[in-house]
């Protein structure tokens, strides 16, 4: 109920009507713009708002204001007794209808609220470029390290490869090598074995050879027919 | 604890503003003197102690590798080989480092070494270390001892060189001694072009012991596939060598040599000196053998000089071709007797082709005093005698000869040089001196080097052979014609082969010892074939052979002969009558 809440002030503070903007802040967090606004005489029209016991609204406390000297009790003998300074100072609210409490942060939302714009969400080119360029790299560097890994692998792949093919090779040279003077020793052994009279070879000698005189050039004879071929086999034959 | 604790309290209850920013600061001086120390340790590993520490890291990591670097084969004409390396191992113990007992290894290692286990043990307690226990193990049998895991047990690789023909080219090819180095033949005189490249790298292995590629440097295992060639036959060598052997085992002669040559270019195809010594086996062999006593030793050449004589006094235009003379039998010049060798007794007239059919002594003393004796003198220094061959085996000697005043001073010289006595050549220069007349008067360079070839045939080495012209063409001819002759009709017989014709000259030489001539004789017997169109010279040559029948003819010709026919079937050449025939099919 409205009329509750209100009794939550303390007794010396002066509820002000609820047409009066109610927008308050500490006096130490209040901007510059605000406080032009505030003390501008506005009046508006407004709606009561409740505030319930579980608003986080009423986490915050009002603090204790000091006593501001309105239109109305400037007149009065009381506000003679205020120090000077304070008349002199600008008076929330002097020569408003309205003036606002040192309500500390209670913040209460109007509709008429004008949101001011954040600045513009256009972020800077320099800024997309960064992040684009950042995007890209990362995609670079995944790429980089997957290729860095099947080059390592194939690398560790062929140096196995080739210390195989290494062994293989100087094993295949042994073999040659061995071949090779088995070889040789065994044509030794051979040669030795055919001179001793035991193998019964004789030597070459050019009476045992036959030279052949080479054809001279004639013309072409035509073969003589050949004889019918003498039938097929049946036995295997042999000589 | 407590008193920092209650410090910290004190400073935090007094100054509230300073102490954050002091432990900051402190905080930040810790951790940037750590940084700092850690930069001057980066420093000096990498800078200061890098050298250092390299060298252990590559001493623990990095072995050698050294691929079997083979000293190159030689291999003769055909591609036979005549040396080879073999890689072997030699087997140390070092008892100490044995983690079984010496018995139990002995006995693994027994059956491998062929060794009774017992003499084994006994070895292995001589000495705690380096103890040799085998020589030149194949690598089949290091594999195998490899296998047992042993402890304690070194295998240090070598090469062996193999020698397959044995006895047959030891003359030629010589041998090497254990560091490698050859020391005799050819393996001595062409050392250079036969060792090879030496090989080695520092190389990584991986975990499995396999060689890593990436520190071998290029072109490590491109493997040295030259070889040395010979122009010796292997088959004319052994063939040579038996008709020797056996010649020399009957007439029980010292030692004998035969040489064959190629008359075009000086190769020689047989080069066969007895008695040889097996080079696999070099230690047991007497050290007198490891010098080819074909071109070491000096003998006076006899008969078979008298050729050259001929063709000297040709060329000089001092006698014709059918020049004749008388043959007294015996005759005195400047004081001296010469006779024949046969008989003193009186031939008659005879053809300067009848003298050397003959081989008349005192024909050709007749011959060479038409001859002026300086100008003969020249002629003979320009043949070369007195200087050595300068061919490509090792130990050569130069042969010797009387000096210029001498020869010219006194008629006695010329005179006997004139039948080949009274100065010496080694046999080698003797095959030379008939290639000369052979090829139509080229002075060739006997050699026994064919080149330093690869596997693909190139030649990437040859010896250089100056030849030098010395006789004419229609001289030689004539000289090698009146050879054909002595072996149709004179002394040379017992050379002839039936369908072939071939010029020789026999030689009977005296040994001179001590001033006079002894009754030992070296006898010789040189052949030309074939005649019509030379191409190989054939000298067989018989030191102190022992009987009464000892003759050139009768102990050199006949080698001469078997090595001929030998020659014939190896080369196929036709017989004479059968190129006649062609000859006139042609016509």
């Amino acid at each position: 109920m409205p009329a509750a809440t209100k009794t939550e002030t303390s007794a010396s503070h002066q509820v002000l009507s609820s047409d009066q903007p109610e927008l308050v802040l500490p006096p130490a967090m209040i901007s510059a713009e605000d406080y032009s606004r505030l003390t501008r005489p506005q009046v508006y029209a407004t709606i009561p708002v409740v505030i319930s016991p579980g608003d986080p609204a009423t986490l915050f406390q009002r603090l204790p204001q000091p006593p501001v000297a309105t239109v109305a009790n400037r007149s009065q003998p009381e506000a003679r007794h205020l120090p000077k300074g304070v008349l002199d100072a600008p008076l929330i609210g002097v020569g408003a209808v309205s003036t606002t409490p040192h309500l500390v942060p209670q913040m209460r939302r109007r509709k008429q609220d004008v949101v001011e714009a954040l600045p513009s969400s256009e972020a800077p080119r320099w800024l997309g470029i960064l992040t684009a360029s950042q995007r890209g790299s990362t995609l670079i560097t995944l790429l980089l390290g997957a290729g860095v890994l099947a080059i390592y692998g194939w690398s560790v792949y062929s140096q196995r490869t080739w210390s195989q093919a290494y062994r293989q090779l100087s094993d295949l040279q042994r073999e040659e090598r061995e071949l090779v003077a088995a070889s040789e020793t065994r044509k030794q052994q051979i040669a030795q074995q055919a001179e001793s009279p035991k193998a019964g070879l004789v030597r070459q000698v050019p009476a045992n050879i036959i030279f052949l005189p080479p054809e001279t050039l004639q013309p072409q004879v035509q073969p003589p027919p050949q004889p019918p071929a003498i039938g097929l086999v049946s036995s295997p034959m042999g000589y | 604890m407590a008193s920092s604790v209650s410090q910290r309290s004190e400073a935090a209850s007094g100054a509230t503003d300073q102490t954050p920013r002091f432990r900051l600061l402190l905080v930040w001086a810790v951790l940037i003197l750590g940084e700092l120390g850690l930069v001057w340790r980066l420093i000096y590993l990498q800078v200061i102690a890098a050298p250092a520490l390299r060298r252990k890291a590559d001493s623990q990591q990095l072995m050698s590798l050294r691929p079997f670097s083979a000293r190159r084969p030689i291999v003769d004409r055909n591609g036979n080989v005549l040396a080879i390396d073999q890689s072997v191992h030699t087997l140390y113990v070092h008892p100490f480092l044995f983690k079984q007992s010496p018995e139990g290894i002995a006995a693994q290692l027994a059956p491998l070494l062929h060794r009774s286990p017992v003499d084994l043990a006994r070895l292995f307690k001589t000495a705690k270390s380096g103890i040799p226990v085998a020589y030149a193990l194949s690598d089949q049998v290091a594999d195998q001892i490899k296998q047992l895991r042993v402890d304690g047990i070194e295998l240090n690789p070598q090469r062996q060189r193999l020698y397959p023909q044995g006895e047959l080219a030891a003359s030629v090819v010589g041998y090497v001694n254990t560091e490698h180095q050859g020391q005799a033949g050819i393996e001595y005189s062409l050392q250079k072009q036969l060792e090879p490249l030496a090989r080695s790298a520092k190389v990584s292995h991986d975990g499995q012991g396999f060689v890593m590629p990436d520190r071998v440097p290029a072109g490590l295992l491109h493997a040295d596939d030259r070889r040395l060639q010979l122009t010796l036959d292997t088959r004319l060598q052994r063939a040579a060598r038996t008709a020797l052997k056996q010649k020399l085992a009957h007439y029980r002669a010292q030692r004998g040599t035969v040489i064959v040559m190629d008359v075009q270019d000086g190769s020689l195809l047989a080069l066969v000196s007895e008695p040889s010594y097996d080079s696999n086996h070099y230690s047991k062999a007497d050290p007198e053998l490891f010098k080819n006593w074909a071109l070491s030793d000096l003998y006076e050449p006899g008969s078979t000089f008298k050729p050259i004589n001929v063709a000297i006094a040709l060329e000089t235009g001092d006698i014709q071709p059918e020049s004749v003379f008388y043959d007294e039998g015996e005759i005195s010049v400047g004081g001296w007797p010469i006779h024949n060798n046969a008989s003193s007794a009186p031939r008659g007239l005879l053809s300067v082709s009848e003298i050397l059919a003959v081989s008349s002594n005192v024909g050709m003393v007749h011959i060479m005093q038409q001859v002026k004796p300086s100008v003969y003198y020249d002629w003979l220094m320009r043949l070369g005698i007195g200087k050595a061959v300068d061919s490509d085996l090792p130990f050569e000697a130069s042969g010797q000869f009387k000096g210029k005043e001498q020869f010219t001073s006194y008629p006695i010289e010329p005179a006997t040089t004139a039948f080949g006595q009274g100065f010496s050549v080694t046999p080698l220069q003797m095959a030379q001196l008939h290639a000369v007349l052979a090829n139509g008067g080229k002075l060739v360079t006997p050699h026994v080097v064919q080149g330093l070839f690869n596997q693909a045939g190139q030649a990437v080495w040859k010896p250089s052979l100056p030849t030098q012209q010395i006789f004419s063409p229609t001289t030689t001819r004539t000289v090698v014609s009146m050879m054909g002759n002595v072996v149709e009709k004179g002394t040379g017989k017992p050379a002839r082969i039936s369908g072939y014709q071939l010029g020789g000259k026999t030689g009977t030489a005296q040994k001179a010892a001590g001033g006079y001539y002894t009754s030992a004789r070296i006898t010789s017997f040189v052949g030309i074939f074939p005649l019509a169109s030379p191409r190989y010279v054939v000298l067989a040559v018989a030191d102190e052979p022992k009987g009464e029948d000892a003759y050139g003819s009768t102990v050199a010709a006949p080698v001469v002969k078997s090595v001929i026919e030998t020659l014939i079937t190896l080369e196929g050449i036709p017989p004479s009558k059968l190129l006649e025939v062609q000859g006139q099919a042609k016509e």
